[in-house]
């Protein structure tokens, strides 16, 4: 009756060091299998990327900003009944453009994957003051040993104020960014869209205060910017112009222009790739 | 087959996902405003035949499109920096061409330390949803700031005056309908004394 446990255990300890030696062997495995390329690229990239597929569509897509007076807006869009129909919209107004009455503002285009976020840019760094010291007198002056305190003496107090400093910057990008993610669906006959294009001018200065400067303009100045901004998520057909959205102009003095509209357009075109065709 | 299944019940689901939301604003006279709040179910009509006959003008179109459901933002406005702190400045101005006219109000000239970035323009912000009986819940934000004048103080500071107009509602009208939506008064200055700005807005279904 006492020797009968003694196999079990023995057993049990056997049991208990195969089952050891072959998870040993099993974790060392799935050790070595994880990431074969561990040692060999040390400093390999280890953010978690977004890898595009190779045979994803290439999807185009490019923005018109067409200006026009308001009377061919209201007469376009309502008055003929053009709402819906951004095709025939578009043609008349190609027509427009020939007679001279509308001109296209602005042109945008991106390429890219179908998936991913693509971004273009084209805009000047401007930086203006945004902060400045008031006038002080100077502390020292450097002036000539022969110097005859006589008629000379107006121009030289002068040189004794110290004018407007600028005492702090800011940068302003100036130019047009259009950022847009795109798919399309399985037959690529629609382009479902986010956009967010932007466009900024810098219209003229606004002045303050009356010391003038070396060029006789006032010292101080600010910029006056303009921007038009749009953002949206849309379904558009291939190839076919839709009418996004009608934008306020901006006139030569940074004041808005009520007689004229910028009509904004986004054209879509999709190209397969040879293994998604 | 599975591709054609999907694509089928994506157009089936898009019957009426693009959607366009536009808005047009008519100035009118306080007494043909009046007209428009009597019978709001004719007022676009009303507001038309007003513009054929001349004593109404449109002051203002926009437009956007977008998926229905999500919210579309367009804006066009004018970015003006104005000072916002100033002082008097230590010296008076030795370069003035010629002498104040009002000495005594003006001692010295101004320095400005400060200044604030003010937008002026319109936005526009719109989400349509399809509602029962091809009505769409509207949540529309429309808003326009102009600049109305500079005001100049005694001490040759002058201080924009700004001028704003907001519509922010929600609100369910019938699809490719003109809907009244009240009147505001309005912002340009060469206009009547007591003119309005009715607003009217209209949502479409694309495809």
């Amino acid at each position: 009756m006492n020797k009968s446990p003694e196999p079990i255990v023995l057993c049990g300890m056997k049991s208990y060091f195969y089952l050891t030696a072959l998870l040993l062997c099993c974790s060392h495995a799935q050790e070595s299998t994880a990431d074969p390329f561990a040692e060999q690229a040390p400093n390999a990239n280890t953010t978690n990327e977004v890898s595009v597929p190779f045979d994803s569509d290439t999807i185009i897509q490019s923005l018109e900003y067409i200006k026009l007076p308001v009377s061919d807006v209201t007469r376009l869009l309502f008055d003929e009944n053009l709402l819906g129909d951004s095709v025939k919209l578009r043609e008349s107004l190609t027509k427009l453009i020939q007679e001279g009455k509308a001109h296209t503002h602005e042109m945008m285009c991106n390429a890219g994957s179908a998936g991913t976020t693509l971004t273009s840019d084209a805009t000047i760094e401007m930086i203006y003051p945004t902060e400045y010291e008031p006038s002080r007198l100077l502390q020292t002056v450097q002036m000539p040993q022969n110097t005859k305190f006589g008629k000379e003496w107006q121009k030289l107090i002068s040189h004794l104020q110290s004018g407007v400093t600028a005492s702090a910057f800011e940068p302003r990008n100036v130019g047009n960014s259009f950022e847009t993610k795109s798919t399309t669906n399985a037959d690529r006959s629609y382009v479902q869209s986010r956009l967010a294009p932007e466009i900024v001018h810098h219209e003229g200065w606004s002045y303050y205060g009356k010391e003038v400067d070396h060029e006789g303009k006032p010292s101080v100045r600010m910029p006056i910017f303009s921007v038009l901004r749009y953002s949206a998520t849309i379904t558009t057909s291939v190839s076919k112009p839709q009418l996004l959205t009608i934008h306020n102009c901006v006139d030569e003095k940074g004041a808005l222009d009520p007689s004229h509209k910028i009509l904004v357009f986004l054209r879509s075109r999709v190209i397969p790739t040879e293994k998604s065709k | 087959m599975i591709r054609s299944l999907i694509v089928l019940m994506g157009l089936a689901s898009c019957s009426f996902a693009e959607v366009i939301v536009s808005l047009r604003a008519f100035e009118l006279s306080r007494d043909l405003a009046g007209t428009l709040t009597q019978t709001p179910e004719k007022a676009y009509d009303i507001a038309l035949q007003a513009i054929k006959q001349q004593q109404a003008r449109e002051v203002e179109t926009l437009l956007v499109a977008a998926h229905e459901t999500f919210f579309v933002q367009s804006e066009s406005f004018v970015e003006l920096i104005y000072p916002t702190d100033f002082v008097a400045d230590e010296l008076p101005e030795t370069k003035r061409e010629k002498a104040p006219e009002n000495p005594s109000i003006s001692p010295r000239p101004l320095s400005y330390l400060d200044f604030i970035v003010f937008s002026v323009g319109t936005k526009l912000q719109a989400k349509a949803t399809l509602a029962k009986h091809n009505h769409f819940l509207l949540d529309i934000e429309y808003s326009r700031v102009t600049l109305h004048r500079w005001k100049t103080f005694p001490n040759q500071h002058a201080n924009p005056e700004f001028q704003g107009c907001t519509m922010n509602t929600k609100i369910t009208i019938p699809q490719s309908t003109w809907q009244f939506m009240g009147f505001r008064d309005t912002w340009r200055a060469e206009s009547p004394v007591g003119a309005k700005v009715a607003f009217f807005v209209r949502v479409d279904p694309l495809n």
